[in-house]
């Protein structure tokens, strides 16, 4: 049968003019179980993640695991520079003087988690200098809420194709990825 | 969705999306008019001026300072600490405003943030050139050399080297990740060439997928909680170069908690002369409103009040520490050569703010911008009184000495501020002022787009 025939992955894209209206549209393209490529918003709504199942980020973690390499290694240099490699009575504090080490510690920790959150970031959403990301829609930054549902097989993009049409999505059409 | 009715508007005038994108976006996109030229003209030519008196200073060295051997640190330093304590107002909007969900702080962070990285930007020239020989600034860092000897890690003025990098790197990563969706809109919009390719490399690639703003947003909330301990980490290490030490006037206890709160007062008062300019200039007085500015008087009067208790704390300390030093030299700051910068100091920054609990006054502009200039004036004199007073009058009277700023430091303080507006004014020129994608997320437009309601309020 044709149908289930694979075919180059494609693309349906409509976009609405509220949030509310994309909230909703996703909740019922969420019930109809239909495949959401993904959905480009002018400014974050919150709770759209959720209503569209995307996983938790884990940017957080990566910034505790380099926060902690960043308070190791800075609170470690200092002991050693002051303990083993060159050990100097300066102002009359001991050689191993943990609360002059702490806000060096503290700073090198802050350092070290915001540059591989904000690294982390770029990376994982391959942004960056000179990326070339496809733009959908020019509006998508100004008040276009796009909604990206992908399919291979013709069934599935004439349904998508219905569930943004009923949904109140304005311009939907098929685009090829 | 809640509507507050206690709360006033945030953005007026009934704004759709779109007429969010079009208001912030039209002063980059469109010619600027006189005010900018003759803003620029002026900075720019304050900006050669301290490159003249920084190549001088660098020639023939710091002797060319009015500085001496009791006085060792004068304008510069006044400045440098001047310009951090600026720079923190923009981390506060920013990160400690955001964790506490102040929603108007989305009208003035970019701005303040770009302020926050000029003025630290500012401030580190002073260290810098301060050292004498600038080639050798690289001993700062901890690196291994040929005489084997490390940076001294117990010494305050280090761990500023360490504090303000890491400022000034998380600063301007915390600014620029919030800039990305706001140059992407200004990519979308471009219409010359050259507007296309370089807002196209700006923007890194900006898309608008829930992704990245899933992401974006807990990154967000995660820099914004390591720059509010950031910043209060900043000023109180500032504040142990002069407290770790034994000069009369500086060895208190009180000084980081003290330091801060007049940091955040000093940017504060910097971001009010910024805001009411910008807000008058590039017409944004939907979107910086009277309500923006009464906040931030608001903040002004805790922040002024702290800074006025601590000042009355230091003079209490002074006299019941019984300490005949500790003693005269808070009698000499109000008595002494130097009683003009106390009197300035006290009346600026103890008097001036505390006009803001009128209601009336707190909610005029010209006011206010009036108000704010003293408050800078008032805080520059604060260190300076904090650092020249104490300084020329200390143990030894046979050491004790005047300090008269040359022309070449006050060229090298004008600089600085020319350095600052160049930096600020070619912020508004090329950069949107205002958050727009943020600014977005705190109206609401209603479903029919006939008529459009703000978040906050009912009006």
């Amino acid at each position: 049968m044709k149908n289930n025939i694979k075919e180059d992955k494609k693309l349906v894209s409509g976009y609405y003019e509220h949030p509310d209206d994309l909230i909703d549209a996703v909740r019922v393209i969420r019930e109809k179980e239909l495949p959401i490529e993904d959905i480009f918003t002018p400014f974050p709504i919150h709770g759209l993640d959720e209503i569209a199942g995307l996983r938790k980020s884990r940017i957080p973690t990566l910034g505790f695991i380099f926060g902690l390499i960043g308070s190791i290694s800075a609170f470690g240099f200092m002991t050693w520079v002051f303990t083993v490699d060159y050990p100097l009575i300066i102002g009359g504090k001991p050689y191993f003087s943990v609360p002059a080490f702490i806000p060096i510690t503290f700073e090198v920790t802050i350092l070290f988690a915001a540059l591989a959150m904000v690294f982390g970031f770029l990376i994982r959403s391959k942004l960056g200098m000179g990326a070339k990301n496809r733009i959908y829609d020019k509006k998508i930054t100004d008040d276009h809420f796009l909604v990206l549902l992908k399919g291979d097989s013709s069934t599935l993009l004439e349904s998508a194709k219905q569930v943004l049409s009923a949904t109140g999505a304005m311009d939907v059409k098929i685009i090829e990825d | 969705m809640y509507v507050s009715p206690v709360r006033e508007t945030l953005i007026t005038g009934n704004k759709t999306y779109k007429d969010v994108t079009n208001d912030i976006s039209n002063p980059v996109e469109g010619k600027p008019g006189k005010f900018w030229y003759l803003g620029i003209t002026i900075s720019v030519i304050a900006l050669f001026f301290g490159l003249f008196a920084t190549i001088i200073t660098i020639w023939y060295g710091i002797g060319t300072w009015g500085l001496n051997k009791t006085i060792g640190w004068g304008f510069s330093i006044t400045t440098f600490v001047w310009w951090i304590g600026i720079g923190h107002a923009g981390t506060f909007i920013s990160a400690i405003l955001l964790l506490f969900r102040q929603r108007w702080r989305t009208s003035i962070n970019r701005a303040a943030e770009a302020m926050t990285i000029f003025a630290v930007l500012c401030a580190s020239v002073f260290p810098l050139i301060h050292m004498g020989r600038i080639l050798l600034f690289f001993f700062m860092f901890p690196y291994p050399n040929t005489r084997h000897l490390w940076v001294n890690f117990n010494s305050p003025l280090l761990w500023d080297v360490f504090a303000i990098t890491t400022y000034f790197i998380v600063s301007l990563l915390f600014w620029y990740m919030g800039l990305l969706p706001d140059l992407g809109s200004l990519r979308d919009r471009a219409k010359t060439r050259m507007r296309k390719i370089s807002y196209r490399l700006l923007s890194f690639g900006w898309t608008g997928s829930m992704k990245h703003w899933q992401r974006h947003e807990i990154l967000s909330l995660m820099l914004a909680g390591l720059a509010a301990p950031l910043v209060l980490s900043v000023h109180s290490i500032v504040s142990f170069d002069f407290a770790t030490s034994v000069i009369p006037g500086w060895h208190t206890t009180i000084f980081p908690p003290y330091f801060v709160a007049g940091a955040i007062f000093s940017g504060f008062a910097m971001v009010q002369t910024l805001m009411i300019i910008t807000r008058k200039a590039l017409h944004l007085e939907n979107y910086i409103t009277l309500g923006h500015i009464s906040s931030m008087n608001k903040i002004i009067i805790l922040t002024g009040s702290i800074v006025g208790v601590a000042y009355l704390t230091e003079l209490f300390m002074a006299w019941y520490s019984g300490v005949e030093y500790e003693h005269y030299a808070f009698i000499n700051r109000a008595t002494g050569p130097y009683w003009f910068a106390y009197w300035i100091m006290m009346t600026c920054n103890v008097v001036s703010p505390q006009l803001f609990w009128f209601k009336k006054i707190r909610r005029n502009p010209m006011i206010t911008f009036v108000i704010s200039i003293f408050i800078n004036i008032g805080m520059w004199f604060e260190r300076f009184v904090i650092i020249v007073t104490s300084l020329h009058r200390d143990y030894l009277p046979s050491s004790w000495s005047i300090y008269k700023p040359t022309i070449i430091e006050i060229g090298l303080f004008i600089g600085t501020l020319g350095l600052f507006f160049t930096g600020y004014f070619l912020f508004i020129k090329f950069f949107p002022v205002i958050a727009i994608a943020e600014v977005k997320s705190i109206i609401i437009v209603d479903r029919s787009k006939k008529q459009v309601k703000n978040a906050d309020s009912e009006k």
